[in-house]
């Protein structure tokens, strides 16, 4: 018996298991050499085609509904078909009223899937591009994950459907405000979503201690220049100082320096100054003097007058803080006003004012630069039952008619189409006095890094920011920091497909940062 | 190709028909258990990311380079450490406490004792969330433990505790220590009420002092339930998430970020289910050999 063994293949059993696994661990380990990056598959783009015919119908709502008759006509959807929106709970009162309004309208069933967690949508959406259940027909996500979606392969390119069905985003008097139109809807030049929501910052203050003539003079014997709402950084980082009062409770601002939207103050004086996040390349230029400069000033402004919990709050403090009265000035998204002025949140009410956020002077022309962050965009999924019915949808929510009446409501959705910023409706929602300063900072609002793993630049960023706030790391030695990561993650996602994208992103920041870009030869287009 | 049953004549009907019944439920352990594993070990071998635009099972073979980064990652290896010694930190609190109190309720009798018990377990029995929020509003800058020290030492007693890593952390652990003392309590005094009495009262006739009687008697008849407490309550400790997502977010910076977290972030956020899942491999590795060398002391006392 033994012989026999012995005498099969001419090895024992020991004998060959020992080399099958010494083989097996040496092609294991002429592996451990960095991970490949796999060659992507192309997001979901119709080949072009002929020119498409558009839909009859004078509004967008109404050549969205009759998109619907169409559809049914041709067979493709019958009434009491289901479609599933996931959207964030705080959505609820702008979208469900709506829905029940567009089921009746067009015998469809749409309803709503709420998540409470936002981080949690992104989880949703990335296992739905993995497993494709089709579970859900519409997402309703962060403006910066239109990419991964589009890479994902998880939703359709809208591009034809936008021809098709002119949903008046870019032109016309209903025209959503200019850039918000193009960086909630474009990812490498098409139109892979739809803007839903405007999340521009603004910065809020105490009107009061402004109007206060004891402080005029004060502040005027101080600085040798009236007490005005600051123009530029620099006069705004002595405005703060000049009102920070730790001894009465009151500290002179909260800008957010934590963990999720460090980023948001120090990128808002970094590109007023003219820096951008990458080069031609996508090599970061975080690290470059602008970087530099402004997370410094930073840093100063938060570790001198802000309270501790600027940096490790989240973002609902500046909804405590600010109405409260224990900072002078807070900016956050547009709801802070509403917060602010409401008797029920707020010990301040009719002692708030708002303002644009300050930029930086080049040559005699202030630039500014206002963080749109966040910000919630529509867009299909490739799996849905009729992505073009999908489309009709949200084509007919975000309408000039429909789109008054959801985003009036409270929500967390908030104004976007620039008409609108007249409506009786909009100026009792928002207070007559905040819509103008809305409205002029949304003209200068610049997208959150929106390339593909977007989450990962972003969080990578924070981090580092947060560490430099904190007093862990010099604010140079957390930007290189950041910059590194950053370039390890260009490689691991693909630097050619970056870089294209990148060259996108870019045309969808506001028409003054461009031109400064291009005066200081930052890009070679 | 091997048949993994062999016919004998033991096989008849009823064996045949005992093997049919249990198939359903083989299968769904496989499915449930057996697959996923196989999934996360094949994941961790490849490059991929949901946003790479590849299907999964089309990704490019990476080898172990996944588990070379993750050896080389110092954001894995500081949670990895700062976990262990958080672990090390609460759970040896919680032990001590919890002996403390199960031995003062094992020896001495007041009035309520069965009530004040019951209350003590209560932490246990709350949710992680509410925990994590409870102990993160006491320790927010204008929080209930601020204005204690403000009260009693002045204005300038007030303590950064989330700004501070250190300070950050310990009240982690305390949130933690609160939560789980109970646990060791209840397993303890469990423990103590099943001892038998008649080693105790022998040794109190031949005037053995109470920390003798502790010492010699009553530590190595409980040991085996002790280290139980232990294994199970560490390794639960190990992955902790909770408690640091909503206190500090693993904050400042990623100074009580916790192994859990980071790896929540690498594949939730991130993307990385690749990278993430050779971590998360390397983690049950080191996680099984640690209760193994944990248990061994437990089946010798067996």
């Amino acid at each position: 018996m033994a012989n026999k063994k012995k005498g099969y293949g001419k090895l024992t059993r020991r004998e060959f298991l020992k080399a099958a696994g010494l083989a097996a661990a040496g092609g294991l380990l002429s592996t451990c050499a960095p991970a490949p990056t796999p060659t992507p598959r192309t997001p979901a783009t119709p080949a072009p085609g002929t020119p498409v015919p558009r839909v009859e119908g004078a509004t967008p709502e109404e050549r969205a509904l009759n998109g619907i008759k169409a559809l049914k006509a041709a067979g493709k959807i019958k009434n009491g078909d289901t479609f599933v929106i996931l959207h964030h709970s705080g959505q609820r009162n702008n979208i469900v009223p709506a829905l029940e309004e567009w089921n009746r309208l067009t015998g469809l069933n749409f309803v709503s899937a709420e998540e409470g967690l936002e981080a949690n949508i992104y989880t949703k959406v990335m296992n739905e591009a993995v497993t494709r259940t089709g579970s859900y027909d519409i997402f309703l996500t962060f403006v910066n994950w239109i990419a991964d979606m589009a890479e994902a392969g998880l939703i359709v390119d809208q591009t034809e459907w936008w021809e098709k069905y002119d949903p008046e985003v870019d032109h016309g008097p209903n025209a959503y405000v200019s850039p918000i139109d193009r960086f909630t809807s474009l990812y490498k030049g098409r139109r892979y979503a739809m803007g839903a929501d405007n999340d521009t910052f603004s910065m809020f203050y105490r009107k009061d201690l402004m109007e206060n003539p004891d402080e005029q003079k004060r502040f005027e014997d101080k600085f040798g220049r009236k007490l005005e709402v600051p123009r530029t950084w620099e006069e705004f980082d002595q405005w703060v100082a000049f009102f920070d009062r730790p001894d009465q409770g009151i500290r002179g601002v909260h800008m957010y320096a934590e963990r999720y939207f460090a980023y948001t103050g120090w990128a808002a004086r970094f590109i007023s100054r003219g820096g951008a996040y990458f080069d031609d390349n996508m090599d970061p230029l975080i690290t470059s003097e602008e970087g530099v400069t402004a997370l410094e000033e930073m840093v100063r402004l938060i570790q001198n007058h802000a309270w501790p919990d600027a940096v490790t709050g989240d973002w609902s403090v500046a909804y405590t803080r600010f109405p409260e009265g224990s900072v002078f000035c807070a900016w956050a998204w547009p709801s802070l006003g509403k917060w602010a002025q409401d008797p029920k949140t707020s010990k301040i009410v009719g002692k708030v004012g708002a303002m644009e956020i300050p930029g930086t002077m080049h040559d005699g022309e202030l630039i500014r630069a206002v963080p749109h962050v966040v910000g919630w965009s529509f867009s299909i999924s490739r799996y849905s039952k009729s992505p073009e019915a999908c489309y009709c949808f949200i084509q007919w929510f975000c309408g000039p008619k429909t789109g008054l009446d959801a985003i009036a409501r409270v929500g967390t959705l908030d104004i976007f189409r620039q008409s609108w910023f007249n409506e009786p409706k909009m100026k009792e929602a928002y207070g007559a006095d905040f819509l103008p300063v809305l409205l002029a900072n949304s003209k200068n609002a610049f997208p959150d890094i929106s390339l593909r793993g977007a989450n990962e630049y972003l969080d990578k960023l924070n981090l580092h920011l947060q560490q430099a706030f904190a007093g862990q790391k010099k604010p140079e030695q957390a930007l290189k920091d950041a910059a590194d990561e950053w370039q390890k993650i260009t490689d691991r996602l693909g630097r050619l497909s970056q870089i294209e994208a990148w060259r996108q992103e870019r045309k969808n920041y506001p028409e003054p940062i461009q031109r400064l870009w291009r005066k200081k030869g930052l890009f070679k287009d | 190709m091997h048949f993994p049953v062999r016919w004998s004549p033991e096989w008849n009907e009823e064996r045949w028909m005992g093997q049919l019944l249990i198939l359903p439920m083989q299968l769904l352990i496989w499915f449930v258990l057996i697959v996923p594993m196989l999934i996360v070990i094949y994941l961790s071998l490849v490059s991929w990311q949901p946003i790479m635009g590849v299907d999964w099972w089309q990704a490019p073979f990476a080898g172990l380079s996944n588990y070379v980064q993750a050896l080389q990652d110092q954001r894995f290896l500081t949670a990895l450490g700062r976990t262990m010694g958080l672990v090390l930190v609460a759970v040896s609190l919680e032990f001590l406490l919890g002996l403390a109190l199960a031995l003062f309720f094992h020896q001495e009798e007041f009035p309520g004792k069965r009530i004040v018990a019951s209350i003590l377990l209560y932490p246990m029995m709350l949710p992680w969330v509410v925990v994590g929020l409870c102990f993160y509003l006491l320790f927010l800058d204008k929080g209930p433990v601020n204005y204690i020290l403000i009260s009693l030492f002045g204005p300038d007693a007030s303590v950064q505790w989330y700004q501070n890593p250190l300070l950050a952390l310990m009240t982690i652990a305390l949130a933690d220590i609160w939560q789980w003392t109970p646990f060791m309590f209840l397993v303890i005094y469990s423990g103590l009420g099943a001892l038998p009495p008649e080693p105790v009262e022998a040794a109190m006739t031949l005037g053995a002092s109470r920390w003798e009687i502790f010492r010699y008697i009553v530590f190595p008849m409980l040991k085996p339930v002790m280290l139980i407490a232990l294994i199970i309550r560490a390794l639960e400790a190990f992955k902790i998430f909770d408690l640091v997502y909503i206190m500090t977010g693993g904050g400042p910076g990623t100074s009580t970020e916790s192994l859990s977290l980071y790896l929540y972030r690498t594949g939730f956020i991130y993307g990385q289910l690749s990278y993430a899942a050779a971590m998360a491999l390397l983690v049950l590795i080191l996680i099984a050999l640690v209760a193994r060398l944990a248990v061994r002391p437990l089946e010798r006392e067996l």
